[in-house]
């Protein structure tokens, strides 16, 4: 699928640590678009949430890098977190799991959320967000 | 507060989205890298200032920007830029009776020039008081 560049690109490493980065990219992105204390923190949440699936899932045997892919328009905000790692697996119950509410946070705060894995090896969290939007 | 070496790689190709961005990726990694608030200021400033100045050399008008932060230290690389313009880039950061921000609030900045004729701006900011390297 062709799609514009993004807007915003952040490579990180894919460790707990680097979570902080892509977070606060994205909270510098909703201050940009002006909206509120309430969309600031939910979208942080999703991004947290979306970025911290990437860390714990995408490279079990450690390293790997992740990117945060943005696009801002006047009235949303689309964020994907894009890896190379081992694509979309069934969820497998372990201490690195958690608890499960990763992905249905993200259901409810993103207006539209999907995930895709590409030929080349790309898999991709991709959430939308509205001022104030959440779960449609 | 941990203080693992990070490190990260940011494309920024809309210009007017530069300031919000890059000063909240800078303040996190100096916070992470334990920089005191004076420092951690200190590199906000500079490399929003270096942001401007190089997104002026850019050809394709997109900002890349290179992190590192350590203990004690943070290093910003932007770049590639066209060759001469990394100087150009801290010139351009004067501020009239001020001088150079860039070479005023960094502790070392320096040019790595590439095989390929492009260049980049290396900003290094370190806790003065602390443990930076």
């Amino acid at each position: 699928m062709n799609e514009p560049a993004a807007h915003v690109e952040l490579t990180l490493p894919a460790d707990a640590e680097s979570v902080v980065l892509a977070r606060q990219m994205v909270r510098g992105l909703v201050d940009f678009l002006g909206w509120g204390d309430e969309s600031r923190n939910d979208i942080s949440i999703a991004v947290t949430e979306a970025c911290t699936n990437a860390v714990l899932h995408a490279y079990p045997d450690g390293g790997g890098e992740y990117t945060v892919r943005a696009w801002v328009e006047p009235d949303r905000l689309v964020v994907a977190v894009c890896d190379e790692g081992r694509g979309i697996t069934p969820r497998v119950e372990s201490p690195a799991a958690g608890l499960g509410l990763g992905l249905p946070l993200m259901l409810a705060i993103g207006d539209e959320v999907s995930f895709s894995s590409d030929s080349e090896g790309v898999t991709q969290v991709r959430i939308t967000f509205t001022e104030g939007g959440g779960g449609g | 507060m941990t203080s693992a070496s990070t490190s990260a790689r940011l494309v920024i190709r809309r210009p007017d989205l530069t300031a919000n961005v890059l000063e909240r990726v800078v303040a996190a990694l100096a916070a992470r890298a334990d920089l005191p608030l004076d420092r951690l200021s200190d590199a906000q400033i500079a490399s929003a200032a270096a942001a401007v100045a190089a997104s002026r050399h850019m050809a394709d008008g997109a900002l890349y920007v290179e992190f590192d932060g350590e203990p004690g230290a943070v290093t910003v690389r932007i770049g590639p830029l066209p060759a001469g313009a990394a100087e150009q880039v801290v010139e351009e950061s004067a501020v009239p009776g001020v001088g150079a921000i860039v070479e005023r609030l960094v502790d070392r900045w320096s040019v790595d020039r590439r095989a390929t004729g492009d260049e980049s701006l290396s900003l290094a900011i370190v806790d003065r008081d602390g443990a930076g390297p």
